[in-house]
């Protein structure tokens, strides 16, 4: 049984992680789906790392794998420094105690016969983390507090049921942190919430990152919401990893062809759609997977020859500005610059 | 009269509050009706218990057989010249003790047996419901029969032989309740928060099948006390404790129809009816007021 | 000189809930006119969907307009019977809901389930060979190739099912589309060319459009005015830029700043304290002042009523007046 020693270096490296799942039933039956086709990342600690993707793209079944809550089928993880597919039960169990989920659905998260006080201490109880129910009940009105519930004891009793989908959300937040783990993957956790409520829950996702000095993943298929909470950005379509770089050049010089339409299919406050360019092919339907070549070719208006015979390039390994695209020196792509759309905003509420 | 008891889960039933829930039940006519009949019937059995002892006394002479309702004796008297009016109070017990035991038995064999097979799945699923499967295949009538008359005559073999041919029927319906439990977002979040899997099964799982688990038990007790009337109809049951299914069988047997002595047949025939539709109406109403409740306003 | 198409003037609505009735449209009033886009943006509890449905007549059986009235085209819905408004259902009004996409039969055909909705209408088509054409031509004008056509909904991606949603509900030819999230459930690369539909389908067929949603950057891009809803009730009207840039109302204001924008600051994230009110506890008065910086004592007493900004333009809002007035 190894024990995990805080190693330098960084808390999740993830190496040719694949997952697959038999499909059941169709036209393809019998042929493996492979949700996440041999991803590699490194997430730094004290970071946050945004997977940004479309539905299908496998940015949840990745971040399930990270975390130990579905298994591999083949490819490495190590959390510090350790192999988690070598971990006994016991250590398996540790781990527990060190990645925490926040889940997209607030509603679908919370059993409706736990209160509050009860959804909070489970952790704690859990992983035999108090020693008396004063302990238990200091642990949770101080976390309770930190997400934004005051005065924190009078929620104890509350049912999901009484509380908002914010509120909800941080209650889910609070029991995620309060066992004080080191990574902390939230998937898609304002997905589901009004616009207005979204700030107060990556706000209180931020303070606890900075107060507890927590790594995190942040899920989202909203490149806004990357742009504005993450660090890093991982690009994902249909199982693989396309693009790799800090927000800034995500956002601003991306490298492969469908983080740009991304960034173009974005609402654009200006309107016009006539005007509005969007570089991408294809009808929409599930296209067979390609077996060699890039995946995303079917769909690339930069397509040529060379795109589908070769392998596109490994991205993942190292913090540099990576990109799965086979031309990427080769073509000139958009982003999207600071000063464009703020010079078309007028002054608000005048 | 036995075989599948089936109240079917429904989509996200299962997020109720027990006070709601309580004040919905007793505003839906079916259940209120089945209510009162329960208590009416529990009631009328702890009198008897407390003013009756088995056996009753028969009859002195041959004149006291079969007599007709009067003053003295409301109900009339059975073949043997026993009061039927105090045989209907005497005999409320055996049902009602029959039934609920005979459920509590099946209900706790076959949810255990449907938590383990719903939520491990896997080679245990696939062993526990090949037995279920056999066991809801052979015909329950004449096991019940066949195993009545072969264990030694009493309340407990009409207990353990009744438990024994109903709990397939609940542990089918419980398993599917847990499959589709099972799968839910926060049953996942609390094995991510590190939750073993008996801990779930045993905080999470369970309590949200409970409600099932109730509303099946009550249609499961009704079938109870019609098959206990049967057994002792046929003369399988405990002949040592009145019962209404003795009250027939003796009537029956001692030419009751032919004497036209409605008496002895009519009220425990209409005893066994009112309780075993109370179970069914209680049973209807708990599946009404607890598959809709999605999420409570 | 556009006319005017649809015209709502203090529509109320209430629903029964239980013992309680609760007001879920509170004196909406305004108008649309013929090809024009209107954009409803509202969050959860805003009314946004029971107004939409309260345009065509569709509400649940438990819910009942107490008061106003619509009038489309001169002639009045709220007062129509329902075969009235079955008849100005499709052939008038066309709708496109949320989960449109997935109420596809499937267990027919795609170009079949049109060719239905046509020869739902008496007199658009004149046989089932004259549906099958025009059926062909309506899913071409959605973008959907030729050789799908006889695919069933399951074979179909979301954003060609949503498309499928879109073409039935022109096959009436109505003048007016009402659309609530239509695009919410799709991906944003789908979501960019369904607008890109609805845009052309304006263009082509001039069709009016009310587009509900609450998402304030997909309502920019594809509306020309906006009402803003808040608990039942319209906040704030203009046009899609005035809303967007000069907003008045101080729900709309913090709305616009709460919208994440890859233009704005990093690390920085602007919302609204609290949430929406349920509507079975309104609180009193104006029902955003728990949640408004800009509280007036009479805010938590009485009810705004609109202040006219201009034409077409207007907030309901105290402090809004009272800067009017000063």
């Amino acid at each position: 049984m190894t024990s995990v020693v805080a190693a330098p270096g960084p808390i999740i490296r993830a190496r040719d992680l694949a997952v697959e799942f038999e499909r059941r039933g169709g036209r393809r039956r019998g042929d493996p789906l492979r949700a996440v086709d041999e991803v590699s990342l490194d997430i730094g600690k004290g970071e946050t790392l945004c997977i940004v993707g479309e539905s299908g793209s496998g940015k949840t079944t990745l971040v399930r794998a990270i975390g130990g809550l579905v298994p591999l089928t083949s490819g490495s993880v190590q959390f510090d420094g350790a192999e988690m597919v070598k971990l006994g039960r016991a250590a398996r169990r540790q781990l527990r105690r060190r990645i925490q989920y926040v889940f997209q659905d607030p509603y679908e998260s919370l059993s409706p016969r736990r209160n509050v006080f009860d959804v909070v201490s489970e952790p704690l109880r859990v992983h035999r983390l108090a020693r008396s129910r004063q302990d238990l009940e200091k642990h949770v009105a101080e976390v309770l507090s930190q997400c934004g519930f005051e005065p924190a004891t009078e929620y104890f009793d509350r049912y999901p049921h009484e509380l908002s989908g914010g509120q909800r959300q941080r209650l889910l937040i609070a029991a995620a942190v309060v066992i004080r783990p080191d990574l902390l993957i939230a998937d898609e956790p304002v997905s589901m919430l009004d616009v207005s409520v979204r700030a107060e829950i990556l706000g209180v996702l931020k303070d606890l990152q900075a107060s507890y000095k927590l790594s995190m993943i942040f899920v989202t298929h909203d490149l806004a919401i990357a742009w504005s909470i993450g660090d890093a950005i991982a690009v994902m379509y249909q199982g693989l990893l396309v693009e790799y770089g800090t927000a800034e050049e995500i956002i601003r010089s991306p490298r492969h062809p469908y983080t740009q339409a991304l960034l173009q299919a974005l609402p654009d406050s200006e309107g016009a759609m006539g005007l509005r360019e969007l570089s991408i092919r294809g009808d929409g339907l599930d296209s067979d997977r390609v077996s060699s070549g890039c995946r995303f070719e079917p769909r690339c208006p930069y397509a040529q020859a060379i795109c589908t015979q070769q392998r596109p390039p490994n991205v993942g390994l190292g913090t540099d500005h990576q990109s799965a695209c086979l031309r990427a020196e080769e073509i000139s792509l958009k982003g999207v610059s600071a000063g464009a759309a703020s010079e078309a905003r007028g002054d608000p509420g005048d | 009269m036995a075989g599948i008891v089936a109240v079917a889960p429904a989509e996200g039933q299962l997020t109720v509050r027990p006070a709601a829930a309580w004040r919905q039940l007793l505003r839906n006519p079916r259940g209120a009706v089945g209510l009162a009949g329960l208590v009416w019937f529990v009631g009328l059995a702890i009198v008897g218990a407390i003013l009756y002892k088995n056996p009753l006394p028969t009859g002195t002479t041959s004149n006291s057989v079969f007599l007709p309702p009067s003053g003295t004796y409301w109900l009339g008297t059975d073949q043997l010249g026993r009061n039927v009016f105090d045989e209907i109070l005497l005999g409320a017990q055996v049902s009602v003790i029959v039934g609920f035991s005979a459920t509590a038995l099946a209900t706790t064999l076959g949810a255990a047996i449907g938590v383990i097979s719903g939520y491990f799945s896997g080679p245990v699923d696939s062993v526990l419901m090949r037995g279920t499967d056999v066991a809801l295949a052979l015909p329950a009538l004449p096991l019940m029969v066949v195993l009545a008359a072969i264990l030694p005559r009493g309340l407990l073999t009409v207990i353990g032989v009744i438990a024994v041919t109903s709990w397939p029927g609940p542990a089918r319906i419980i398993r599917a309740g847990v499959l589709s439990e099972r799968e839910r977002t926060y049953i996942l979040r609390e094995r991510a928060v590190g939750c073993g899997e008996w801990r779930i099964v045993w905080r999470y799982i369970l309590p949200a099948v409970m409600p099932l688990i109730l509303a099946n038990a009550a249609l499961l007790t009704a079938v109870a006390v019609l098959n206990q009337a049967v057994l002792a109809f046929l003369g399988l049951g405990d002949p040592t404790h009145a019962s209404w299914g003795n009250l027939l069988q003796g009537a029956f047997d001692g030419g009751a129809m032919l004497q036209g002595a409605w008496w002895v047949i009519v009220p425990p025939g209409l005893c066994i009816v009112a309780l075993v539709l109370s179970f069914t109406l209680l049973s209807n109403a708990l599946s009404d007021v607890l598959n809709p409740r999605l999420k409570a306003s | 000189m556009t006319m005017t198409l649809l015209s709502v003037d203090g529509l109320s609505v209430q629903y029964r809930q239980g013992r309680q009735r609760l007001q879920a449209l509170d004196r909406a009033s305004f108008e649309v006119s013929e090809g024009s886009r209107l954009g409803v943006l509202g969050e959860s509890g805003s009314g946004k969907s029971t107004l939409a449905l309260a345009i065509p007549g569709l509400l649940p059986p438990n819910a009942e307009v107490t008061a106003g009235t619509v009038m489309f085209d001169g002639r009045s819905l709220t007062g129509a019977s329902a075969k009235e408004l079955e008849q100005v259902r499709g052939r008038d009004i066309g709708m496109v809901f949320q989960a449109a996409m997935n109420s596809l039969d499937p267990l027919r055909p795609v170009i079949s389930q049109v060719m239905e909705a046509l020869m739902a209408h008496p007199g658009v088509v004149e046989n089932r060979a004259a549906a099958r054409k025009r059926a062909a031509e309506f899913l071409r004008m959605v973008d959907i190739r030729d050789q799908y056509h006889s695919m069933y909904p399951h074979e179909y991606s979301g954003g060609m099912r949503q498309r499928v949603a879109i073409a039935m509900s022109l096959a009436g030819g109505p003048r007016l589309l009402i659309a609530d999230e239509p695009v919410t459930a799709l991906d944003v690369i789908t979501q960019f060319q369904i607008l890109g539909l609805l845009d052309r389908l304006k263009q082509e067929l001039g069709l009016a459009l009310i587009f509900v949603s609450h998402d304030l950057g997909v309502i920019a891009s594809i509306c020309d005015e906006a009402i803003v809803m808040y608990a039942g009730r319209i906040v704030e009207r203009g046009t899609v830029h005035e809303v967007l840039h000069q907003p008045k109302h101080p729900y709309t204001e913090m709305l616009v700043q709460a919208m994440p924008r890859l233009t704005s600051t990093r690390g920085e994230f602007f919302g609204i304290p609290g949430s929406p009110p349920s509507l079975s506890s309104l609180p009193p008065g104006c029902p955003f002042h728990p949640r408004c910086p800009a509280v007036l004592a009479k805010c938590s007493a009485e009810e705004p009523e609109d202040t006219v900004l201009g034409p077409g333009r207007a907030a309901r809002c105290h402090v809004v007046a009272a800067g009017v007035r000063s």
